[in-house]
C-alpha cells in the first residue's frame, strides 16, 4: 500500500520536473521574445532593449534562467508576469474559478445527456435509436468547438431563424453589465446567489454559462455516451444479468440496479479523464465566449511571449491534472478490492 | 405543484431579464478586443491600454477633437523661448483629481503633479520609476530622455521644461497619452505611505472625465462619470468595457445589441452594418500608409530602374477594391495624403506594363528575374490582407517577367527579419503616433533607422537625411517652414523609389443608433469623452 503510494508520488515528482523543463524550453523556442511582442514593428534601440532584457532577467544564460525558475518554483514562487508585473500564482487563481465553473457545468451537461443516451443505445442495440444516438455523438465529437460555438450563438443568441423559444441566451461574457457582483469565491453562480441582486443575478449568470458549457460539453458527452454503451453491453451479456432476468425482475431494475452499476466503473474513469481534456476545450471556448478563465489567459500570454505566465500557468494546470489522476488512482484503491490486494502484495 | 411553481418563477425571472435590458442609469457598453496591459499608457503603447486609460487622464496640451492641432488642456497657456529650448507652461487652477473609495484629493492639480508625472519617466531615482517595470516605451522611443534637460516647478501653477536641443515635435509629444498623462503626486505620496506603490497603475487616479471603478480580469472594466471634471461634464453615468477578444463574436454582440459600440469592426462586415436599421456606421480617415519596401542593398533592387519598373508594374488601383473593399486611397508618397507636409505635386508611377518592361530592359533584365515578395502576416488597418495582396502583386509582376515567390512568417519573426533586411521586397506599413510628418520619415527612411531597423528599405540618402533632420530641429510653431522641407524630401524619395507606397486606408466604427458624440481621432483611437446616449 505504502509502496504504491510512494510510487505514485515519485511519478508525480518526475512529471513535475519533466513539465517544468518542457514548458521552459518550449516557450523559448517560439520565435520572437517578450520585448519584440511588446514593441511590435516599432522597434527599440539596442540600449533600451538591453535594459529591458536585464529587468526581465533575460540577459542570463538559459540554464541559469532555468535553475532560477526551478528553485523559485519549488519555493512556491512562479515569478511575476512580464506583462502585468503581478505574481503568476495570484493571476492564475484569480481566473481559475471561472474555468472550473465552466468545466464542471459542461461535464454535468455531458453526463446528464451522455449517460442516458448510452444506456438507451445499449439497450436498444442495433435499432434506429442506437444508430442515431451514436451517430449524433460522433458528430458531437468531430465538431470543431470554434465552429460549434459560433453556430450556437447564431441560432440561440442572434436567433436568426426567429424561433419563439430562443434568443434569450447572451452572445458572450459571464454576466451582463447590469450587475456588479463583489468577488468572494470567484465562482460567479455562488457569488451572484449570495449578492444583493440575488436570484436575478444568478439567473443572468446561468444564461451566460449555458452556451459555452454546451459548446464545451459535446466532446466529453460523446465519449461518455460511447463508453456507457460499450461498457453496458459488455455487462448485459454477463451471467448474473441473465440470472436477474430469469428471476423475473423488471427490465428497468435489471438495467439500472444490476447492470449499470457495474458498467459505471470505466465510465467514471472517462469522466475523470474528461476533466483534463476540459482545459483543452476551454482554450477555444473561452476565447469565443469571452470567458475570463485561465485558458484564454494562457493564449494571450503566448501571444505576448509572457514567458513566466506560460511556463507557470502550464505547470499549474499540469499539476492540477496530475493531482486529479493521482486522486482517481487512490480512489480506485477504495473502490476496487482487487487492486488493493494487488498493491499490497 | 411546488416544483411547478418554482419552474414558473424561474422562467418568469428569466423573461424579466430578457425584456428588462434597458439600464436604469445611462451605461455605455464598449466591447473591447483585449485586456489592457496596464491602466497607464506611459508604460505600454498598445491601443487597448490606450483606450482603457485615456478617458481617465488629461495632458498639458491635447489634440483638438478629432484632429491633430495642439490645444491647451491642463495648461491654459505656454511660452517658448527664442532658441526653442525653454517651454514654460501655466496651468489651470481649477483641475481636480478623481475622488474614489481609495483616494480623496485634498488639493487641486498643480505644478508638483506635472513634475512628478514626467520625472517618473525621466529620473531613474524617482520613487515610481521602477513601478510597473520601468518600460516607458514611447518616452524612450521619442528620444525624450536625450531631449529633455530638466523639468522644474517655477511657481504653484507654472512648470518649465528645458531642452538639450530643439525638438519640432515636442508639443505634439506632450499631447500623446503614451507620454503626457498627468498623475497625482498626492496619490503617489499616499501609496508610498501605504507601501503599495503598484496600485498607481492598477487603480488609477487622474483628472479625466471618467474615474476608475473596478476591473474584473479579462472580463470587464467599469468607469463612472467624474462629477467635478474641469471641462464639459460627462454625459453618461457609466462606461463599461466588456472584453470580447473574438472579432466574430464582437460582431454578433453588436447585432444582438449587447454592445453600444465595438472595437475594431472587420472590414468585411461594413456593408452588413450599414444595412442594419439599429446601427450607425461612422467613417474615418486615419493617418496611415502601407508600402512595399525594397531592400536597396540587394540585387537587382540596387538599380533604381528596376525599382521604378516594379512601381510601374503594380496595378495599385486594383488593390483598393480587392484588399480594402474600396475603402482606401492609392498612396503616392511615404506621407499619407491627409497629413500636413504632404506634397501634392509628386511624379506618379502609373500602371504601365510597357514602361515597366522598357525600364527592365534598360537595366539589363529583358528576360525578367526571380525574386521574393514578403507578405505581411497580420491584418492591420493599413493592410487587412497581406497574403492576398502578395498574390495580386505576384500576378502583376509576372506580367512583366518578374517571378516572385511569396514568403511569410509569424508576425514577430516577420518584423524581425524585415528589420534585419533579409527580404528583397516586403510589405509593411505605418500608422501615425503623433500626427507629425517626422514620425513617418524618420523611422521609415532616415539613415539612422536603416541602421537600427525600422527603415527596412535600408535606404540612406544624405540629401534626404539632411532635410528631415533640419525639419526636426525647427520649432513646432514653424509648420510652414517644416512643411517645405518635407515636400522637398518627398521629391527625393519619389525619384529614388526605396519603397512603393500602396494605400492609405479608411476605417470605420459601428455603434447603436442612439450613441452620439463619438469622435474617432486620426490615430484610429476611440475617444469617449463626449459620448452621449439619446
Amino acid at each position: 500500500m505504502l509502496k504504491y503510494f510512494l510510487n505514485k508520488l515519485l511519478l508525480f515528482g518526475a512529471t513535475f520536473i519533466g513539465i517544468s523543463l518542457l514548458t521552459f524550453s518550449l516557450v523559448r523556442m517560439i520565435p520572437g521574445d517578450p520585448i519584440e511582442a511588446m514593441v511590435g514593428e516599432r522597434g527599440v534601440s539596442p540600449e533600451f532593449r538591453a535594459q529591458l532584457e536585464k529587468s526581465f532577467g533575460l540577459d542570463l544564460p538559459v540554464h541559469q534562467q532555468y535553475f532560477h525558475y526551478l528553485s523559485n518554483t519549488l519555493q512556491g514562487d512562479l515569478g511575476l508576469s512580464l506583462v502585468s508585473q503581478r505574481p503568476v500564482t495570484e493571476e492564475f487563481f484569480d481566473r481559475f474559478p471561472a474555468t472550473l465553473e465552466l468545466g464542471l457545468m459542461s461535464l454535468f451537461i455531458a453526463m446528464l445527456i451522455g449517460i442516458p443516451l448510452g444506456i438507451v443505445a445499449a439497450v436498444k442495440r442495433n435499432t434506429v435509436f442506437d444508430y442515431s444516438f451514436m451517430g449524433l455523438s460522433l458528430v458531437g465529437y468531430s465538431m470543431p468547438i470554434f465552429w460549434w460555438g459560433l453556430i450556437l450563438i447564431l441560432f440561440s443568441s442572434i436567433n436568426f431563424l426567429h424561433l419563439p423559444f430562443l434568443g434569450w441566451t447572451p452572445v458572450s461574457g459571464r454576466l451582463s453589465p447590469l450587475f456588479e457582483i463583489p468577488n468572494h469565491t470567484g465562482f460567479l453562480l455562488m457569488d451572484a446567489w449570495f449578492s444583493e441582486e440575488g436570484a436575478e443575478a444568478f439567473w443572468d449568470a446561468v444564461r451566460h454559462l449555458l452556451l459555452p458549457a454546451i459548446a464545451m460539453a459535446t466532446i466529453p458527452m460523446a465519449t461518455i455516451s460511447r463508453m456507457t454503451r460499450s461498457s453496458l453491453l459488455e455487462v448485459l451479456g454477463e451471467n448474473y444479468v441473465q440470472t436477474a432476468k430469469a428471476k423475473g425482475l423488471g427490465t428497468f431494475r435489471v438495467i439500472v440496479v444490476h447492470a449499470f452499476r457495474n458498467a459505471l466503473i470505466p465510465v467514471v474513469t472517462v469522466i475523470g479523464l474528461s476533466l483534463g481534456s476540459i482545459i483543452t476545450g476551454a482554450i477555444l471556448t473561452e476565447t469565443i465566449f469571452s470567458w475570463p478563465g485561465i485558458a484564454r489567459w494562457l493564449v494571450t500570454s503566448v501571444m505576448a511571449r509572457d514567458y513566466t505566465v506560460v511556463q507557470g500557468g502550464t505547470l499549474l494546470i499540469a499539476m492540477f491534472i496530475v493531482s486529479i489522476n493521482l486522486g482517481i488512482d487512490l480512489l480506485y484503491l477504495g473502490i476496487d478490492p482487487k487492486l488493493r490486494s494487488k498493491s499490497a502484495g | 405543484m411546488m416544483k411547478k411553481n418554482i419552474l414558473c418563477m424561474s422562467l418568469a425571472s428569466m423573461l424579466f431579464l430578457v425584456s428588462g435590458s434597458a439600464y436604469a442609469a445611462k451605461t455605455f457598453v464598449y466591447c473591447s478586443e483585449a485586456s489592457p496591459r496596464t491602466f497607464n499608457t506611459q508604460l505600454s503603447d498598445d491601443t487597448v491600454s490606450g483606450h482603457a486609460s485615456k478617458l481617465m487622464y488629461n495632458r498639458l496640451v491635447e489634440f483638438d477633437r478629432g484632429g491633430v492641432q495642439i490645444v491647451p488642456r491642463l495648461a491654459e497657456s505656454w511660452t517658448v523661448s527664442d532658441d526653442n529650448l525653454v517651454y514654460t507652461f501655466t496651468l489651470r487652477k481649477d483641475v481636480k483629481f478623481h475622488t474614489t473609495d481609495y483616494f480623496t484629493p485634498k488639493r487641486n492639480m498643480n505644478a508638483e503633479d506635472v513634475v512628478f508625472s514626467f520625472m517618473r519617466m525621466h529620473d531613474k531615482n524617482h520613487p515610481f520609476h521602477n513601478v510597473g517595470g520601468a518600460k516607458y516605451v514611447f518616452y524612450m522611443g521619442m528620444e525624450m530622455p536625450d531631449v529633455i534637460k530638466s523639468i522644474e516647478k517655477v511657481g504653484e501653477y507654472k512648470v518649465r521644461f528645458t531642452l538639450n536641443k530643439p525638438q519640432g515635435t515636442f508639443l505634439t509629444n506632450l499631447a500623446l497619452e503614451t507620454i503626457g498623462q498627468i498623475l497625482s503626486k498626492e496619490y503617489g505620496d499616499q501609496l508610498i505611505k501605504e507601501k503599495n506603490k503598484d496600485q498607481m497603475d492598477s487603480m488609477p487616479i487622474g483628472t479625466g472625465p471618467y474615474a476608475f471603478k473596478s476591473y474584473k480580469k479579462d472580463s470587464s472594466i467599469r468607469y463612472v462619470a467624474f462629477k467635478d471634471f474641469f471641462a464639459e461634464s460627462p454625459k453618461v453615468d457609466q462606461i463599461v468595457f466588456l472584453i470580447t477578444p473574438d472579432q466574430t463574436v464582437r460582431v454578433q454582440k453588436m447585432i444582438a445589441g449587447e454592445c453600444d459600440m465595438i472595437a475594431e469592426p472587420p472590414a468585411m462586415e461594413y456593408n452588413n452594418f450599414k444595412k442594419n436599421p439599429n446601427l450607425k456606421v461612422i467613417d474615418g480617415d486615419v493617418i496611415n500608409i502601407s508600402y512595399l519596401a525594397f531592400n536597396v542593398n540587394k540585387k537587382p533592387f540596387t538599380d533604381v530602374k528596376v525599382r521604378k519598373a516594379v512601381a510601374h508594374a503594380l496595378n495599385r488601383k486594383s488593390y483598393i477594391d480587392a484588399i480594402y473593399r474600396g475603402r482606401a486611397t492609392v498612396a503616392e508618397s511615404i506621407l499619407p495624403h491627409n497629413m500636413w507636409g504632404y506634397n501634392d505635386n509628386l511624379p506618379v508611377y502609373d500602371y504601365n506594363i510597357d514602361k515597366a518592361k522598357k525600364l527592365l530592359k534598360d537595366a539589363g533584365f529583358e528576360n525578367g528575374f526571380t525574386t521574393e515578395v514578403w507578405a505581411l502576416p497580420v491584418s492591420r488597418a493599413y493592410n487587412p490582407d497581406g497574403k492576398k495582396l502578395a498574390e495580386l502583386m505576384q500576378s502583376d509582376l509576372a506580367k512583366v517577367g518578374i517571378t516572385a515567390k511569396i514568403v511569410t512568417f509569424d508576425s514577430t519573426t516577420y518584423f524581425n527579419k524585415t528589420e534585419e533586411g533579409y527580404h528583397t521586397m516586403a510589405q509593411l506599413g505605418w500608422s501615425s503616433d503623433n500626427g507629425d510628418p517626422d514620425n513617418f520619415v524618420t523611422p521609415l527612411l532616415s539613415c539612422a533607422s536603416a541602421e537600427s531597423g525600422s527603415n527596412i528599405a535600408k535606404w540612406c540618402n544624405k540629401e534626404f537625411d539632411a532635410l528631415i533632420q533640419k525639419a526636426q530641429t525647427l520649432a513646432a510653431a514653424d509648420r510652414a517652414e517644416r512643411s517645405k522641407l518635407y515636400e522637398q524630401a518627398q521629391l527625393i524619395y519619389k525619384n529614388e523609389v526605396p519603397s512603393i507606397p500602396i494605400a492609405s486606408s479608411k476605417i470605420y466604427r459601428v455603434m447603436k443608433k442612439n450613441v452620439m458624440g463619438y469622435v474617432m481621432n486620426p490615430f484610429g483611437r476611440d475617444d469617449f469623452e463626449f459620448i452621449e446616449l439619446k
